[in-house]
């Protein structure tokens, strides 16, 4: 448990700054200006001017509305999550896991995080970070990736987080949290990793005599950055952040007001596996896997072998590549003999529920569905998950 | 440490039990420890990686034997394989069989098929402990005689005291003078005390569940059968999701269940 929140307040300019020095030394990912919505990019990027612009003024935010205009000129920040999520910077689609041992990159900052995807890190790092077998690759890029995640502001359609006990502003799993207030930005911090990066750029405010004298002591005192402040937070700071997390929880309530739960989350598929509702919400998937793939909390894959016929390599160095899989695709579950425990595609419907809703939380005591609403979005048949859910507490079981 | 590296390992012999299943001995450059239940993953380089129970002892420790039915990708390149030829294995993994928990017990092992390969790990356990278990006894079924593994030792072990084996073929051919019929006609043949005893069963999915249903017939109790539910466990380390049973994964949490723990899974018998 997190002791009493530290948050500071500054200016948006010095956030600025401080983003352009770290940008220096860190690999910066951050969701920027992209023909439909934002995507992230890499900052600075090679193509445009050195450093990110950032925050951009209230008003000319880019909210994916800036098709045609010049990629890559500013961060993106508040609006919703975008398409692309967190977990495929720390769990990428196709990595080598074998004979590679995992390397100690560069150091990356990820900008621009929602809370939805934090919330969903927790499933992934029960899977990958399992004491008994904790997965080298995934714990390398976790230690080495720095989050700064800010309060959504401006729910999508598809967004749901409210409707599962989820919240639209970071509870937990960020470094540092931004809050962007009318003329500056509240940052929360929220793990070492966080309070040592505002240190490393000294603009955390000097609290004590032994901190003064070890920093007198510290060369790099001296260098550029001492233009920039924080200070801690105010009252009324505070009680800004806490009204605009309000309306979007309005906003929330208002876009899902369709929708019926059941209260306890937990209890949303308890009891329904026989339910007719299956066959008659899964009739029009098409068995694509959009659904997982986008999830920020599916954490499926499949080990394969690289071909010795692609490779010089001598046949004993068991080249192996771990791609995501879906349980949404037919042979997910076969054996070898041909057994198929959900050979019906409603059945591997069904299945992606039952992991998420209910086995996740009876080993993890968590959710697998954080609401973030990219499946709803990414499904070819139009199905809402939202929906399937509200008619599944409607029936009878 | 990379949990997905094998470790190489050569095959040092090839022993051919059945027209389709063969007998792998293998030696891995460092020592793999393994309790009896345990599985590994062997990866075919190149060609890809599949689970499997070891079918030696655990007391053997320098060497390595598993039982091999050619049904599949990975089995049937394996079974192309030679002595000297190199193969990965890394592991081992899940849970193995709860010896804790059967001795002073009365354990019947019901075996079908290839499913007879981890079994023979358990019994070459039991049998290297035979004091600390009030009786064992050992029902095995195969589709004919010729299907049968382990033809030789089954010769020694129907000869050994603290034994008794049963076994049974679904189509007998003109010398075969034991039992005729599916393998849960064996358990007809003889009384367990069932305050007292424990069943191991392995097999094709069909015989587990009508093994698994006439063992509760009988009065055996669900948390005394132990099943070895081998699903498609890919990683072996709890993470890619393929052998998922209900809220379980088989190559973490089992492969062997009590059937008490999973009887209230739709899947489990598919």
């Amino acid at each position: 448990m997190r002791e009493k929140a530290e948050i500071y307040y500054l200016k948006n300019e010095d956030w600025q700054e401080f983003i352009e020095q770290a940008s220096a030394k860190y690999r910066l990912y951050a969701p920027g200006k992209g023909l439909v919505e934002p995507e992230y990019r890499i900052y600075p990027s090679p193509q445009s001017s050195p450093s990110p612009s950032l925050p951009l003024p209230p008003g000319e935010r880019i909210r994916g509305e800036g098709a045609g205009e010049e990629i890559g000129e500013g961060v993106v920040y508040e609006g919703a999550r975008i398409t692309q999520s967190l977990k495929s910077f720390i769990y990428p689609l196709r990595e080598k896991v074998s004979p590679d041992q995992p390397s100690s990159a560069k150091k990356n900052i990820i900008l621009g995080v929602k809370a939805c995807d934090l919330k969903a890190l927790s499933v992934l790092d029960k899977i990958f970070l399992d004491p008994d077998f904790p997965d080298s690759f995934y714990q390398e890029r976790r230690k080495n990736t720095i989050l700064i995640s800010d309060d959504c502001t401006e729910p999508r359609e598809s967004c749901f987080c409210t409707l599962l006990g989820s919240s639209p502003f970071p509870e937990g799993n960020f470094d540092l949290n931004l809050s962007f207030l009318d003329k500056g930005i509240l940052v929360e911090v929220g793990s070492k990793k966080g309070k040592d990066l505002l240190e490393e750029y000294k603009i955390l405010p000097l609290t004590n005599h032994a901190d003064f004298s070890r920093n007198l002591e510290s060369p790099s005192l001296h260098l550029t950055h001492s233009q920039i402040s924080l200070r801690p937070a105010e009252e009324n700071h505070l009680k800004m952040r806490q009204e605009r997390r309000e309306k979007v929880i309005e906003k929330l309530k208002e876009i899902n007001k369709d929708f019926k739960f059941p209260q306890d989350p937990l209890t949303l598929v308890k009891g329904k596996y026989d339910s007719p509702v299956w066959s008659e919400v899964s009739e029009d998937c098409v068995g694509c896997a959009a659904c997982t793939n986008i999830c920020p909390a599916c954490h499926c894959f499949l080990l394969s072998e690289l071909s010795t016929l692609n490779s010089e390599l001598s046949t004993t160095k068991f080249e192996k590549l771990r791609n995501w899989d879906s349980c949404q695709y037919t042979g997910f579950a076969r054996v070898a003999a041909g057994a198929n425990p959900r050979k019906k595609l409603m059945e591997r419907f069904r299945n992606r529920f039952y992991c998420k809703l209910e086995h996740k939380p009876q080993n993890f005591k968590l959710l697998a569905c954080t609401g973030c609403g990219r499946c709803i979005e990414a499904c070819q048949g139009k199905i809402d998950i939202r929906e399937v859910l509200t008619k599944l507490a409607r029936s009878e079981g | 440490m990379n949990p997905y590296l094998p470790i190489e390992a050569k095959i040092e012999k090839v022993v051919a039990e059945t027209p389709n299943i063969k007998t792998f001995v293998l030696k891995p450059k460092e020592e793999i420890a393994f309790t009896t239940g345990q599985f590994v993953e062997l990866t075919v380089p190149g060609v890809g990686e599949a689970p499997f129970t070891p079918s030696s002892s655990p007391y053997q420790k320098e060497k390595i034997e598993v039982t091999i039915m050619d049904v599949g990708r990975v089995t049937n390149k394996l079974h192309q394989m030679k002595e000297g030829e190199i193969v990965g294995i890394r592991g081992p993994y899940g849970k193995g069989y709860p010896l804790d928990k059967m001795y002073g017990k009365e354990v019947l092992i019901l075996g079908g098929g290839v499913g007879m390969a981890p079994l023979r790990s358990f019994l070459l356990t039991l049998l290297g402990k035979t004091d600390k278990f009030s009786r064992i006894v050992l029902c095995y079924g195969a589709k004919t005689p010729q299907d049968i593994v382990y033809k030789d030792q089954f010769v020694e072990w129907m000869k050994n005291k603290n034994l008794e084996v049963y076994r049974s073929v679904d189509k007998a051919d003109n010398k075969w003078k034991e039992t005729e019929g599916v393998v849960t006609v064996l358990l007809d043949k003889f009384k367990m005390n069932l305050e007292n005893s424990v069943a191991v069963v392995c097999g094709p999915p069909i015989m587990m569940k009508f093994g698994t249903k006439r063992l509760l017939e009988l009065g055996h109790r669900p948390e005394n059968i132990y099943l070895s539910m081998e699903k498609n466990m890919s990683c072996g380390l709890g993470k890619c999701g393929h052998c998922a049973l209900g809220r379980f994964y088989v190559c973490k949490d089992g492969p062997v269940f009590s059937y008490d723990l999973i009887k209230e899974i739709p899947e489990i018998w598919d």
